[in-house]
């Protein structure tokens, strides 16, 4: 469950938001570009701090300024599936995958076993040994879901997942999301601009621009 | 990008405009390579003779055994002056005779006030001295061993260096405690380090020969140059400086 | 492959005669005949060991230095940054003897640090280490420069992506940053150990020239010039060959793009 009010000035943008996921839901934000949708990801996931407001992950705050606490982003546990993937191009798909379990303190063996199964339930396990560099879009794409799931994160961010993919690609990987996203048993936020995406992968929606929600 | 080519292209046309400028104030250019201990008294050999001859000198100052191979090499000196007759003999196919035109003794230079105490050859072997002395092949390198072997006095240098002026240069700068150069080295320093005197019996005279290059162009002014150099004039100027006539 | 316009093509075969020309005739020049008897006289011998190992420490020392200072100088934004960044390219700039007489300046006997080195019986001059320290000196802005180089050039999100995986600062370091930048790292470490082993006029001046203590490859090739260009000749060769060798063997693994 993610309880979440936010409030953030990034350059010229003033980010003033609030959440409510529960665990299982899938809430969709949509809206134009500059809105602040990637900002409202990044600042969960801990790559940005809060100016003020307050995080909460199934009873465990973040961030919260008032109150002096920030828990930096690799000791929460957020999987993020990110815009252009940012998978690590020197690192196969099967050691991508491992990376989080890797970073959390897992052996190396048993980190890869893992990574493998999560690779084979995106159906990505064939181009496990593979580097990112040669992936197409859809592929590269499903091993970032599965790097994202494999470490059995509290809450999933998706930011744009569905992006840059020709439209045969896109069908059959919004069918494979939909099932991941169903699968999950955290709180999910997922960023696109596509309503149609939104209305097939989320339980819910918001709209926001300019930093705010519209109602 | 064509902005910073004709600002380049101007600079470099103001720089053309410059040099020629320099050249015609004389009509003839003497080049002379001189031993790295003669730098001092042959720029005012050079300054009284461009005075009285419309001849425009250039240096090279160094080890006297690297200008000699820099000659074997066909570098374009007119004159060669040495430290040493041994050095000049290497080149003796390629300069006409040379003649003596000054003689030259050791001494060892000290930091200024001699704070270490140093009085004579022998205290140059004490281990707590940091002693420099020039590299074998140079002239004074040379004559520094030879003075050291007479004297049985067995020294481990710091450093071997690449020429006299490095030598005092070491012990100007603090690096070096003593240091064998000639007196008229320690001289042209005076202020900035002191000497200790080594006794005629155990010193060394070093003979400097002076001599006209075969290959020169400028056989007039280089003869004109040599001929002050060896005349009364030339000697009262190196005597300035601390040299023994020949 | 594009005809080339002839506009750079004589340009660029000026270049290359200019660094072939050179080395073409050091190469026949050289005395082959006596080279085996030249190479094995201890100063030889000694001069090339002394070259390697003093070289080699220069590059370790000035990548343990300089790739923390490169990573700071590209990832953060520190006040007085681009007062460290001048800094550190000058000693590129200034003539190496200078940069010896400054080294004697400041760690020499009289020095401004080098005084307290003296008093706790730390000497820097005409030792082996005095050498090290001249050819960091020159070489550690190549690996800082390049070093820093291959640091900008790794997407900063791959980093923050690093973190919101779970890796903390050190993972991240050791398992995204240092691979993506190594090949400019090797670069850099190569240029660095190239300029370190060539150093000459920042050696001579800090370190002084004595035999099997701080006479390197360079000052034993001149001084080696003032009475036997054969000797000098056979040891400029043995350098060429080692930097080439050298340069060679890492360009095919290390710096290939």
């Amino acid at each position: 469950m993610l309880e979440a009010a936010l409030a953030l000035r990034l350059g010229a943008l003033e980010l003033r938001l609030e959440l409510a996921v529960g665990s299982g839901e899938v809430l969709a934000l949509v809206g134009p570009n500059g809105a602040g949708k990637t900002t409202t990801l990044r600042v969960l996931a801990g790559a940005l701090q809060l100016t003020a407001g307050r995080i909460e992950l199934d009873g465990k705050v973040l961030d919260e300024p008032a109150g002096g606490v920030l828990v930096p982003a690799e000791e929460r546990s957020v999987g993020m599936v990110f815009q252009d993937r940012l998978l690590f191009p020197h690192l196969s798909a099967l050691d991508n995958a491992a990376f989080g379990l890797e970073a959390r303190g897992q052996p190396r063996a048993e980190a890869r076993r893992r990574a493998r199964e999560a690779l084979e339930r995106v159906g990505a396990a064939d181009w496990a040994d593979v580097r990112p560099g040669t992936l197409s879009g859809g592929q590269a794409q499903r091993v970032a879901l599965a790097r994202a799931l494999v470490v059995e994160p509290r809450l999933l961010l998706l930011d744009e997942p569905l992006a840059a993919m020709d439209a045969g690609a896109r069908l059959e990987l919004r069918a494979e999301l939909g099932r991941q996203l169903r699968e999950f048993k955290g709180a999910a936020l997922l960023v696109t601009h596509d309503p149609d995406d939104a209305r097939a992968l989320a339980t819910r929606s918001l709209r926001i621009a300019g930093g705010r929600a519209e109602s | 990008m064509r902005r910073t080519l004709c600002r380049f292209a101007f600079a470099v046309a103001l720089l053309a405009l410059a040099l020629p400028a320099r050249a015609q104030e004389s009509k003839h250019e003497l080049t002379v390579f001189a031993a790295a201990s003669l730098s001092e008294s042959f720029q005012a050999l050079a300054t009284a003779f461009e005075a009285r001859t419309h001849t425009h000198v250039t240096f090279s100052f160094g080890a006297s055994s690297l200008l000699v191979t820099q000659l074997q090499q066909g570098a374009p000196a007119d004159v060669l002056a040495t430290a040493d007759e041994v050095t000049m003999a290497r080149v003796r196919d390629l300069v006409d005779a040379p003649r003596t035109f000054a003689h030259n003794r050791l001494q060892i230079a000290v930091e200024k006030g001699n704070p270490k105490r140093v009085a004579k050859l022998s205290d140059l072997a004490r281990t707590d001295l940091a002693v420099v002395l020039a590299a074998e092949q140079v002239p004074v390198g040379k004559y520094a061993r030879e003075a050291l072997a007479e004297a049985k006095v067995s020294v481990t240098p710091r450093s071997l260096e690449a020429d006299v002026k490095a030598v005092l240069n070491k012990v100007i700068l603090g690096e070096a405690d003593a240091g064998i150069v000639y007196t008229t080295d320690v001289r042209s320093a005076a202020g900035k380090v002191d000497g200790v005197e080594i006794p005629d019996s155990q010193n060394v005279v070093a003979t400097y020969p002076i001599a006209i290059a075969k290959a020169t162009h400028e056989a007039g002014e280089a003869n004109a140059f040599v001929d002050f150099v060896v005349s009364s004039e030339g000697r009262e100027v190196l005597g300035r400086f601390g040299f023994a006539p020949p | 492959m594009r005809r080339a316009p002839l506009l750079f093509l004589a340009p660029a075969l000026g270049a290359a005669a200019l660094f072939g020309v050179p080395l073409v005739a050091l190469v026949l020049r050289a005395p082959w005949a006596e080279l085996g008897h030249q190479l094995e006289s201890p100063t030889a011998r000694d001069a090339l060991v002394l070259s390697l190992v003093c070289s080699l420490s220069a590059t370790a020392i000035s990548f343990a230095l300089g790739v923390p200072l490169a990573w700071l100088l590209a990832r953060t934004d520190f006040t007085g940054q681009r007062l460290v960044r001048a800094l550190v390219t000058l000693p590129m700039v200034l003539p190496p003897v200078v940069g010896g007489v400054a080294l004697l300046l400041a760690f020499g006997r009289r020095g401004l640090v080098g005084e307290w080195l003296a008093a706790l019986g730390v000497t820097l001059p005409f030792t082996t280490a005095g050498a090290v320290v001249a050819e960091t000196f020159v070489a550690l802005p190549f690996l800082v420069v390049s070093a820093e180089a291959g640091f900008r050039q790794i997407d900063p999100r791959l980093e923050e992506a690093a973190a919101v995986l779970g890796a903390r600062p050190g993972f991240a370091l050791r398992r995204v940053t240092l691979p993506l930048a190594a090949p400019a790292l090797r670069a850099g470490a190569a240029l660095c150990w190239a300029r370190a082993l060539g150093e000459f006029g920042a050696t001579i001046t800090f370190a002084g020239s004595f035999p099997g203590r701080t006479q390197t490859l360079p000052l034993a090739v001149y001084l080696a010039l003032e009475h036997d260009p054969d000797a000098a000749i056979a040891l400029s060769l043995v350098l060429l060959i080692v930097s080439v060798a050298a340069l060679v063997a890492l360009r095919d693994r290390w710096l290939g793009a």
